[in-house]
């Protein structure tokens, strides 16, 4: 015994095994304890597959079969019908799973009939209605080397689509406005009002009833003098032609967006630039000229000037996107070079890397094996360029994250959407969804999403889209039976360890611990101890086919992979601020009411008439911000009296009149603002009569 | 420079406008007419609001309020008798653009065009209607509106109008879909000012009644309210309106009255001494009818005539054989 325990224990500094110890006989057979019961992916209602339908505008471009069935389902059917309808569901995920490929309305069919031929005759009448209610059809896609990308084109053409509607929209309103203004033009033309033109507008039933000699006449002498000048004229039908003929936004004939390279993608942008100016401009002249405002006084000179001016990425924004979609394996240097180069040129360009197995050897080599560096350096690059919207997550996460994907794909400037399709071919025990979200549980691929419009700390880098992403590893509870036969629950997390566990290229680094002589401790307390028992190991609980439970020593280099990957998640949940205290900021102070702001400052500066300052008593003066503008005072005398820039009266020049006139004023005012004070001229006739006449408007 | 550049840019013209660029003819209304003080008023909006003159309209009917349009330089119709209302309504449905006012009186609004004020209310289409109301029909020498107070003597009244005069605000708030009422008096200019604009603000349809002077017809009407501000009741609110230092040390009979109360609004509307002035009614909740019509599909010509052919097509009579033709999408 004591011999066994130093063989497992020099297993586990070393890797290297003792004659008596084996390997383990089917790698594959094993697979992490918490996904044992997840054997038949077909008998279970999870996310996939997914439908695309061929609409994306009806209801979501990526919606699950599940959501689906649910929907059509409601919340009132009958409990037969539920169950029909859960069948057939089931059926297309088996149909799925031996290669079939149709549209959802196809499996469906396909799937019913299956049924049938089983004996269930009343099924397709039991099902009917959910049939109808299942929404639009579309191709129905499962979690394999071919999701990532359909996913990723489907969600970009739903946003391409809704550009191209607002384009269309606004170009052709241009269009018919151009065209109204020069229709317009020609209708006040004179040809427009011979007597022949205007016998044919009237039609045949009242041709006979009117005079068109003089009828053009009489609208010859009102028509307007100045039509359309020749230049334009032209302007106006070469605007029309250009957007007519534009090709940016064609399905069929326009250009080609879609690439599997970033070189050609890089080749058309530049090639299409002069074109797609001269698009981004002629489009601003036709709005200038619908509203009225072209001056080409001022505007042919500006639209010179911009020919060459580069468009930035708010304008580049409303055009098409770049939809590069990249294999990891075509991320050799040149090929990371180009990529770098498509994300900081400016380009409106959203890439896809799909990553099939991100087992790799690690950038030292000497085989010893990384997880997925190569994402992590693309991701990180492409995060340290600042402008660029970066997604990873494992297809797995996908049809949850459809939102954050379309997100991206509309993000007005470059995009990252990095994939792990999980589909890593025979190494792996586990089917291409449970590989992928096994990648993103045990933190080797986890989920983030990267908004450089947002500061650190305030959302720019979100960890949403993983599992308890304040812990660093998840934790499940995990039932199972002892060798007494009695029940035990247990937590376990779910690290890097069972993700390598579950690919038999790490098979060599694991030990069965059948004697049970080490100690076992879990992997997540081992990385988190910082001291360790000798006689302890890590161990991680794998279950077989015939569901016993094993443990397994793990060696050094799982448990090295296994801090990496824990030292990575932890450094994006200080990106993400997880787990920190982040100090409360103050509110924003609340908004102003919607209501129009009524001012409460005194009237709005305008030329201050000379009496503004506080006037000595024996001054005239007229409280101009009274003043209603009646035109009493300035009837009597409008060099004494004159009005400001707001309309409102002052006393522009006192020695312009007679006292006797700032009486009359006073006593013609409507609302009796103007004060007359004391005469400056002592021999003016009349003044006593005045003064007591001006005694009310002290 | 760049090619979507903001209108502000592309526009490149020093668009401040003065109150001159705004003065069509030199108004004929009588001197010391209230009139005066609305269109100084309006014409200050128009500045302060920087509103382009040919995107401008001002409608009118009949009557001294309705020379209005004469006297702005911006695009006018001086229409016929009590039908400003219709004609505005009209001019929005085609021009959604365009910043629309009407100007209307006691007698164009209230009387004969009482049947479009009150469709007008429902409607709720966005536009700004300042009622001028002298109380009077001051254009044909002074006969008794609707609005004129009981015991009015005039030349259709020779011992005085025998009915109370018609509250042309209760009548505004008791219609549905009623989204905006104020009012104001002339000889408080700065009050007017500020009414008028947020009536323009206001989404919707915004009618201001304006209690004004009549000089020639009732001169002494408002003597008292001029004379007494303790007569004028100034409604104030945080959203509605706030006075100034000065005017609030001469208006001390104030209210706080709060314009989302349309019970409250009714109750200080039925007020006539002292007269309520201010914003009585606001919500902006009310969709206006121009925006419940309006629809998504652009009426290119082709639309129109495909629209036109499948009407009539659905009263055709085909020959035997014929195919008929699709209506249109």
């Amino acid at each position: 015994m004591h011999s066994e325990l130093r063989a497992q224990l020099a297993f586990r500094f070393t890797g290297l095994r003792s004659q008596a110890q084996s390997s383990l006989a089917d790698p594959r057979a094993l697979r992490p304890a918490l996904t044992a019961r997840h054997r038949n992916l077909a008998a279970l209602r999870y996310d996939y597959p997914v439908v695309l339908p061929y609409d994306p505008a009806a209801g979501g471009f990526a919606l699950t079969l599940t959501a689906m069935v649910d929907r059509a389902l409601g919340e009132k059917a009958e409990p037969s019908v539920c169950k029909a309808a859960l069948r057939v569901e089931r059926e297309i995920r088996t149909l799925l799973a031996q290669g079939a490929s149709h549209s959802l309305f196809g499996l469906w069919e396909l799937a019913v009939n299956r049924l049938v031929v089983r004996g269930d005759e009343t099924l397709p009448a039991a099902v009917a209605a959910v049939r109808k209610g299942l929404g639009p059809d579309g191709e129905v896609v499962d979690c394999d080397a071919t999701l990532p990308r359909a996913f990723v084109l489907q969600a970009w053409k739903a946003v391409q689509k809704g550009k191209a509607e607002r384009f269309h929209d606004e170009a052709r309103r241009l269009i018919v406005r151009l065209g109204e203004i020069l229709l317009a033009d020609d209708a006040r033309s004179g040809a427009a009002r011979s007597p022949e033109r205007l016998r044919e507008s009237v039609g045949s039933a009242h041709r006979d009833v009117f005079d068109f000699e003089a009828m053009s006449g009489l609208l010859g002498r009102g028509a307007p003098k100045r039509p359309l000048t020749e230049a334009r004229r032209r302007r106006i039908k070469l605007l029309i032609v250009a957007l007519e003929s534009q090709r940016f936004f064609l399905d069929e004939s326009g250009y080609a967006f879609v690439f599997d390279r970033c070189a050609p993608a890089l080749r058309a942008f530049r090639a299409r630039q002069a074109r797609l100016r001269s698009l981004a401009r002629n489009l601003a002249m036709a709005r200038l000229e619908v509203d009225g405002e072209y001056d080409e006084s001022r505007h042919d000179a500006l639209f010179q000037q911009i020919r060459q001016a580069p468009l930035s990425a708010e304008e580049l924004a409303r055009f098409p996107d770049y939809l590069v979609c990249l294999r990891d394996g075509d991320l050799d240097a040149q090929g990371r070079g180009e990529l770098t180069e498509a994300l900081c040129c400016g380009m409106p360009v959203k890439v896809l890397v799909q990553s099939d197995d991100i087992v790799e050897e690690a950038i030292v080599g000497e085989g010893l094996a990384a997880i997925a560096a190569r994402a992590d350096a693309v991701a990180g690059e492409a995060i340290g360029l600042g402008t660029v919207f970066v997604l990873q997550a494992s297809a797995s996460s996908l049809p949850r994250l459809a939102e954050r994907v379309r997100e991206a794909l509309a993000y007005p400037g470059p995009a990252l959407v990095s994939v792990f399709s999980g589909a890593s071919g025979d190494s792996c025990c586990l089917p291409p969804y449970l590989n992928a979200a096994a990648a993103t549980e045990s933190r080797a691929f986890p989920t983030f999403v990267y908004d450089p419009r947002k500061r650190l700390g305030e959302g720019a880098f979100c960890l949403d889209g993983n599992p308890q992403p304040e812990a660093d590893w998840p934790l499940h509870g995990f039932d199972y039976e002892d060798a007494d036969l009695q029940r035990v629950a247990e937590e376990l997390a779910f690290t890097a360890v069972d993700f390598a566990a579950a690919d038999e290229r790490f098979s060599t680094h694991f030990l069965d611990s059948r004697a049970g002589n080490v100690k076992a401790a879990s992997v997540a307390e081992w990385l988190e101890a910082t001291e360790h028992d000798a006689s302890a190991s890590p161990m991680v609980p794998m279950v077989d086919q015939a569901g016993t439970l094993h443990h397994l020593i793990i060696d050094e280099t799982v448990v090295s992979l296994a801090e990496r990957a824990l030292a990575r998640w932890r450094r994006l949940q200080r990106l993400a601020a997880v787990g920190v205290t982040v100090k409360a900021e103050a509110a924003p102070p609340a908004e102003a009411p919607a209501a129009p702001a009524v001012t409460t400052a005194p009237i709005p500066a305008v030329a201050p008439p000379p009496e503004a300052k506080a006037p000595a008593s024996d001054d005239p003066y007229i409280e101009t911000p009274r003043c209603t503008t009646c035109n009493e005072c300035t009837q009597i005398n409008n060099r004494m009296f004159a009005y400001d820039a707001n309309k409102q009266a002052y006393l522009a020049d006192v020695a312009a009149g007679t006292y006797r006139q700032l009486v009359e004023a006073a006593e013609s005012c409507q609302v009796s603002i103007i004060h007359p004070g004391k005469p400056k001229n002592a021999d003016e006739p009349g003044l006593e009569e005045l003064l007591e006449r001006a005694q009310p408007f002290a | 420079m760049s090619a979507f550049a903001p209108d502000c840019l592309m526009q490149l013209y020093d668009r401040r406008y003065e109150l001159e660029d705004y003065q069509g003819g030199v108004p004929r209304w009588c001197t010391g007419c209230g009139d005066n003080a609305i269109l100084t008023a309006v014409q200050r909006l128009c500045r302060d609001e920087g509103l382009k003159p040919e995107k401008t309209v001002f409608v009118s009917g009949i009557g001294c309020s309705s020379r209005f349009p004469h006297y702005m330089k911006a695009y006018g119709f001086h229409g016929i008798h009590g039908r400003a209302l219709p004609v505005a309504e009209g001019i929005r449905m085609a021009r959604d653009d365009l910043d629309i006012f009407v100007s209307t009186g006691d007698g164009d609004c209230c009387s004969i065009g009482a049947a479009h004020w009150v469709h007008a209310v429902r409607y709720n289409m966005d536009m700004t209607v300042l009622l001028h109301d002298n109380q009077i029909y001051g254009l044909t020498k002074k006969q008794a509106s609707p609005t004129s107070p009981r015991g009015t003597k005039s030349n259709t009244t020779p011992r005085g109008t025998w009915l109370e005069a018609m509250n042309p605000l209760t009548v505004t708030l008791g219609i549905q879909n009623v989204s905006f009422v104020a009012q104001a008096v002339d000889w408080i200019p700065e009050v007017l000012y500020e009414i008028v604009k947020a009536a323009y603000h206001h989404k919707g349809f915004s009618f201001v009644r304006i209690l004004q002077r009549c000089p020639e017809w009732l001169p002494n009407l408002w003597d008292p309210f001029v004379q007494d501000p303790r007569r004028t009741m100034l409604l104030t609110h945080e959203h509605g309106l706030s006075l100034s230092e000065g005017l609030a040390r001469v208006y001390t009979n104030r209210v706080a009255h709060d314009p989302a109360d349309l019970d409250a609004a009714r109750r200080v509307a039925s007020g006539t001494d002292p007269i309520p002035v201010g914003i009585l009614y606001r919500n902006p909740d009310v969709p206006c009818y121009e925006d419940l019509r309006r629809s998504p599909k652009l009426r290119t010509p082709d639309y129109i005539r495909a629209g036109f052919e499948a009407e009539l097509d659905k009263f055709t009579i085909w020959p035997q054989g014929a195919e008929p033709r699709r209506p249109a999408s």
